[in-house]
């Protein structure tokens, strides 16, 4: 017994490899993996469905407003002014799915399934493998939200030649919202099944939905107390908001906002939200790579 | 030069989950290029040890170490080999690349990478299925594709957690020439595995554990020198000669003419032939029994257990 003499393998040869190098390997991973398993497929169809429908809606109110008479100008307020923060609130809500879908599928999927066991045994640091899972899945979500909210603002362009207010803005809102939906979800998969991530980000949303439609509603009726708990409601995930601020800018201050079925506000959510948001997303993505540090993989 | 650190080094390891005990002070060595098995029944820890030392559990108390690198720094474990028990692999992807991403984690170059994947994936009789989805192997073809991504980049250590579970009787001879081959080249094999057949046949060395503690470790030829079982076969068997060959050891068995004594000494067997031909008998068989590891095993539990109890 005891060791014998031996040529070097080639492990003793190999170094290190470069995180960043482990990363993309890991992000091309996760990258086909949204592709196999279908998550991509659904939520590319759904959305460009959504954009086709909104192209087709878009052209036959116009063709209907023409045939009565109406004014370009009415067009182009109906337009800008009502339709296009629906098709907003339509698309943040695609996003939404997605990104829960996406941000627990991600990690819930190599847990549940144990095929991370052989893959955090490789001598990859657990954040180089998280960070490259996370940041694929991320690639393909940010990707749906440029191609809706870009989609949007093209087709209202090309019916009534002018583009949305602060185009960059909101569609930096839109994203923000994406990364702090998908974030949530990720760092719930990190201790929870990924179903249960799933509904308990949506359920989150859900309450966030409701905030926004009781400050809707205290707005409109001089409530402060109904305004001021649809507000605390609303910070408690910030992810409304973040499509209520985004819609603003897309139309400006305007009082239809207010009636609309989606509980927008008559005035937009202040800076402070957004920042708030902001905060509260590098939160969740800390917390999601803290939490999954010191889990143990089973 | 400074002596080779050991392969595994574990020091007073011990993980508790809740009031439940997995491991306790649990401290032993293997040395570089030895094979060594970790035995125990279900639930005594033995993944436990495994998922430790490859980082998979990073809160424990007490010290481990591969090749002298503690095992939570990645550098740990650029050279190890794991085949996980539960051996699950993206059912998406094709044999052929898993085994390039696995290449890709571990810096393997692309011409590597193939030559490599290519040579483990013929040796382990996958070739012809390299390029279909994983979801569609059986469990066998499953089991030797992660043997064949533990083996990638030639590794100094394997960590084997029931590497033939899911194999027919063919794959396992293909498993265990295969493994032999790797001992012969000086890797190191941590196996663990419920098959002491296997155990028995490829280690140098084994501990077992039971209830996270460690009830005995050592050479495979040392503790079985201890507990050698064998059967004796006589043409007549009259109560002076059950008699006088039981008193050489201890008598397990009775089946007509033949005896199943276990020796404590090696050299007591020595006296088998001269007490059967005092006693005017002929010896017809003396053959150490081939399960002699899992017989010491199951005693070894079993005096565990009967001792836990009367501590009750």
């Amino acid at each position: 017994m005891g060791s014998r003499p031996r040529k070097k393998c080639l492990s003793e040869l190999l170094q290190p490899t470069p995180p960043w190098a482990q990363g993309i390997a890991t992000a091309r991973y996760a990258l086909l993996e949204a592709f196999h398993n279908r998550t991509f497929l659904i939520g590319g169809t759904l959305g460009i469905a959504f954009l086709a429908l909104y192209g087709i809606g878009l052209h036959l109110l116009d063709s209907q407003l023409r045939q009565r008479g109406a004014s370009a100008f009415l067009l182009h307020a109906m337009v800008i002014r009502s339709v296009v923060p629906m098709a907003l609130w339509i698309a943040a809500l695609l996003i939404t799915a997605l990104g829960s879908v996406l941000g627990a599928g991600t990690l819930a999927g190599d847990l549940e399934q144990q095929t991370a066991l052989a893959t955090l045994a490789r001598p990859l640091r657990r954040d180089t493998w998280l960070y490259g899972k996370l940041g694929g899945s991320a690639a393909l979500l940010f990707l749906v939200t440029s191609v809706l909210v870009w989609g949007i603002d093209g087709l209202t362009y090309d019916l009534i030649g002018e583009w949305p207010l602060h185009l960059f803005r909101l569609w930096g809102l839109l994203v923000l919202q994406a990364g702090l939906v998908f974030g949530l979800a990720a760092l719930l998969a990190t201790r929870l099944s990924g179903l249960t991530a799933v509904i308990a980000t949506l359920l989150l949303y859900g309450v966030t939905l409701i905030g926004g439609l009781l400050t809707a509603m205290g707005s409109n009726s001089r409530i402060t107390t109904l305004e001021n708990i649809g507000t605390v409601l609303m910070l408690l995930f910030p992810a409304n908001g973040l499509t209520m601020r985004a819609t603003y800018f897309a139309s400006g201050a305007n009082p239809l906002i207010g009636a609309s079925p989606f509980a927008a506000a008559g005035t937009a959510p202040s800076a402070w939200l957004t920042g708030w948001a902001a905060a509260y997303t590098v939160a969740v993505w800390w917390g999601c790579h803290c939490s999954f540090q010191s889990r143990e993989i089973h | 030069m400074g002596a080779q650190p050991a392969a595994i080094a574990l020091s007073e390891v011990g993980k508790r989950y809740g009031p439940a005990v997995a491991l306790e002070n649990l401290t032993l060595s293997v040395a570089p290029g030895t094979a060594f098995g970790l035995l125990g029944p279900n639930g005594a820890g033995k993944s436990t040890v495994i998922k430790i030392l490859t980082g998979l559990i990073p809160s424990f108390v007490g010290e481990a170490t591969l090749f002298g690198i503690d095992v939570h720094r990645t550098q740990a474990r650029l050279k190890l080999g794991y085949l996980p028990e539960l051996f699950h692999y993206p059912q998406w992807m094709t044999g052929e690349a898993l085994l390039r991403y696995h290449g890709q984690l571990i810096g393997l170059s692309p011409s590597h990478i193939e030559v490599q994947a290519n040579q483990l994936l013929m040796r382990l009789s996958l070739w012809e299925a390299r390029y279909r989805r994983i979801g569609s192997y059986s469990k066998g073809m499953q089991q030797r594709l992660g043997l064949a991504v533990a083996l990638l980049g030639t590794p100094r250590l394997l960590l084997l957690d029931e590497p033939t579970s899911a194999l027919d009787p063919i794959g396992r001879v293909l498993v265990r020439d295969l493994l032999l081959e790797e001992k012969q080249k000086g890797t190191t094999i941590f196996l663990n595995s419920h098959l002491l057949g296997e155990v028995e046949h490829l280690c140098d060395a084994v501990a077992i554990l039971d209830h996270g503690r460690l009830l005995r470790q050592g050479s495979l030829q040392a503790l079985l020198a201890t507990h050698l079982q064998v059967t004796i076969e006589v043409d007549s068997l009259d109560e002076s000669l059950r008699r006088d060959l039981a008193q050489l050891g201890t008598l397990v068995a009775q089946n007509g003419n033949q005896l199943e004594i276990t020796f404590s000494d090696r050299d007591a067997l020595a006296a088998v032939a001269p007490i059967v031909v005092d006693h005017g008998a002929k010896l017809f068989r003396l053959a150490p029994q081939s399960e002699a590891l899992e017989a010491f095993f199951v005693q070894l539990l079993d005096t565990a257990g009967q001792e836990a109890e009367s501590h009750a």
